[in-house]
């Protein structure tokens, strides 16, 4: 039987990814606002900050990238994917806003517009990428690992709608047990496991590396459902360390391709993947001892680094090839990646977001409110940066004319 | 052999003779780029053509899909074509900036393309077709 993915003519139009592409920065502008009106009036709302970067941006883009990556990776086809695309967007950017002033006003009214618009929004897309996988033979571990990322990425939201059903007071639950279930399915089940899954088909591909040994990339997506589930249900030290290991095995074995790569040409998006192994490294170092809220606060923010500069490498290798790929098979007058956006503009928001995230961890441990400033700055600085790299490089594509008549759709 | 393993493997000897082309337009050793280019291009096309002339063909009727994925392959192939005089005007020119720029939408749309065939359509051929014929069919074009 011939699947319906294999009619790979149904590639997605640029604007359903450009969307998420162009708005994440702008969640990491305003998670940067928010930790400056911490800095200077307290009190410190977490949830609002951690959800401002998990929801804004890593979850914008991930889906966003999902998208694009289905049919090419997966051969899963989603037909007519602009509305599609509009209303997960959507409800993901005005869900996000209201969670975030629901958290920071107390509004129940806020608080119940959001789960409305996420659960909506989320369960919509979710369901629609994991049916369309469920039904295709995984070839590679890259498309399994989508569908178990996938599978683990509804079970960490309904841990999420569960817990702001309990605080808007309708529903009684143990509160420690669902968060760290959703803190587990989302940052591992989710996060990692979607990164790890495409770089085991993008660090061989990109940078012509060794590949990933079979096994462990194989077994990847099932050991992480099961030790999250482990952590989740037996959570201790022992199930944390499990977690660890796994990651950590992760991490190393990614330095070790990037240093064995054949394509020794300087590019800043290798730096960007081997800061964020080396984030990703610091974390699950650090995981097994996240009982204390000082260690749990220094993990968010090894993560978070993690997962930036990685979604960084991605967006600035994504878009540009994207504009190029399009306008060419448009029959247009297509520019060259680098006229795109050039590598002294990507070389430079690396500089500076290296910068801003040893700052940040400097200003953590030192405690020192001034150096927090500063790395604030950076980070604003440096998604601005991004911001303004990627809106550039889609208007090279949205301001050209465009055929009608193509093969591939727009 | 599979046919899956078979142009697997040309895709992972293409990518490594660019590699070590890019390395000598890196270190602007142009004779030794302008040797490797060549031969990555040599390469390059000989598979396409063990593709277009053979397997291309053989899938498309034995699955009645003509205007399927066999179609975008074709025209990526095309781009990809387009690409590869870009990069060679660009040696000819000892343009290394121009060429390092056409290589990074070279390589990317190859490997996209190599994923989508390799993930796809390889398999899908060795469900339908019979494996060790194609490969013997391909082989007789020469060896990447």
């Amino acid at each position: 039987m011939i699947p319906r993915g294999l009619s790979l003519l149904q590639a997605p139009p640029f604007s359903v990814i450009a969307r998420f592409f162009i708005t994440f920065p702008l969640f990491g502008v305003l998670s940067s606002i928010l930790a400056f009106s911490y800095l200077i009036k307290e009190p410190f709302n977490l949830p609002a900050l951690v959800h401002t970067f998990t929801l804004g941006l890593m979850a914008s883009v991930m889906l966003g990238a999902l998208f694009q990556m289905l049919p090419v990776v997966a051969g899963a086809v989603i037909e007519n994917p602009l509305p599609k695309a509009e209303i997960s967007h959507l409800s993901l950017v005005l869900g996000t806003l209201l969670l975030i002033f629901g958290f920071l006003s107390g509004q129940s009214l806020a608080l119940w517009g959001s789960l409305l618009l996420l659960a909506g929004g989320l369960y919509f897309t979710a369901f629609l990428m994991f049916f369309k996988l469920i039904k295709l033979k995984s070839y590679t571990p890259t498309s399994k690992g989508m569908k178990f990322a996938l599978g683990l990425f509804t079970v960490g939201i309904s841990c999420g709608v569960l817990m702001v059903l309990s605080l808007l007071g309708t529903v009684n639950l143990n509160y420690g047990f669902f968060l760290n279930a959703h803190i587990s399915f989302l940052l591992f089940g989710w996060v990692c496991l979607l990164i790890a899954s495409v770089a085991f088909q993008v660090i061989e591909m990109f940078f012509v590396t060794p590949p990933y040994p079979k096994n462990f990339s194989n077994l990847f997506p099932l050991a992480t459902t099961f030790f999250v589930l482990l952590n989740t249900f037996f959570e201790s030290f022992f199930t944390k360390i499990l977690i660890s290991l796994l990651f950590l095995s992760f991490a190393v074995l990614t330095i070790e391709r990037l240093l064995k790569r054949r394509r020794k040409i300087p590019d800043p998006l290798i730096s960007l993947w081997y800061l964020g192994m080396g984030f990703l490294l610091m974390a699950m170092i650090l995981y097994p001892f996240t009982d204390k809220y000082e260690i749990f606060l220094l993990f968010l923010l090894l993560f978070g680094n993690f997962a930036l500069s990685v979604i960084m490498a991605m967006s600035y290798r994504i878009i540009p090839f994207l504009v190029w790929f399009h306008l060419s098979a448009e029959g247009s007058e297509a520019p060259t990646m680098y006229e795109i956006i050039k590598p002294s503009w990507i070389w430079f928001n690396y500089r500076v977001h290296l910068i801003a995230s040893f700052l940040s961890v400097i200003s953590f441990i030192l405690e020192y409110k001034i150096l927090w400033l500063f790395a604030l700055a950076f980070y604003t600085f440096s998604f601005l940066l991004l911001f303004t790299g990627l809106l550039k490089g889609c208007l090279k594509y949205f301001k050209k004319p465009h055929r009608q008549s193509v093969s591939l759709q727009r | 052999m599979s046919i899956v393993q078979y142009l697997t493997e040309e895709h992972r000897r293409c990518d490594e003779v660019y590699a070590q082309a890019e390395q000598a337009v890196l270190d602007e050793d142009w004779d030794r780029a302008n040797r490797l280019f060549k031969e990555f291009k040599e390469k390059t096309l000989l598979h396409f053509r063990k593709e277009e002339d053979i397997l291309f063909p053989e899938f498309e009727e034995k699955t009645g899909i003509v205007m399927g994925p066999t179609q975008v392959m074709r025209h990526e192939h095309a781009q990809a074509k387009d690409l590869l005089e870009k990069l060679e005007k660009a040696l000819e020119t000892k343009n290394k900036e121009e060429f390092l720029s056409a290589g990074e939408s070279l390589m990317i749309l190859i490997q996209q393309h190599n994923m989508k065939e390799e993930q796809i359509l390889y398999p899908m051929s060795d469900q339908h077709l019979s494996s060790e014929e194609m490969v013997e069919k391909m082989s007789a074009l020469g060896e990447v």
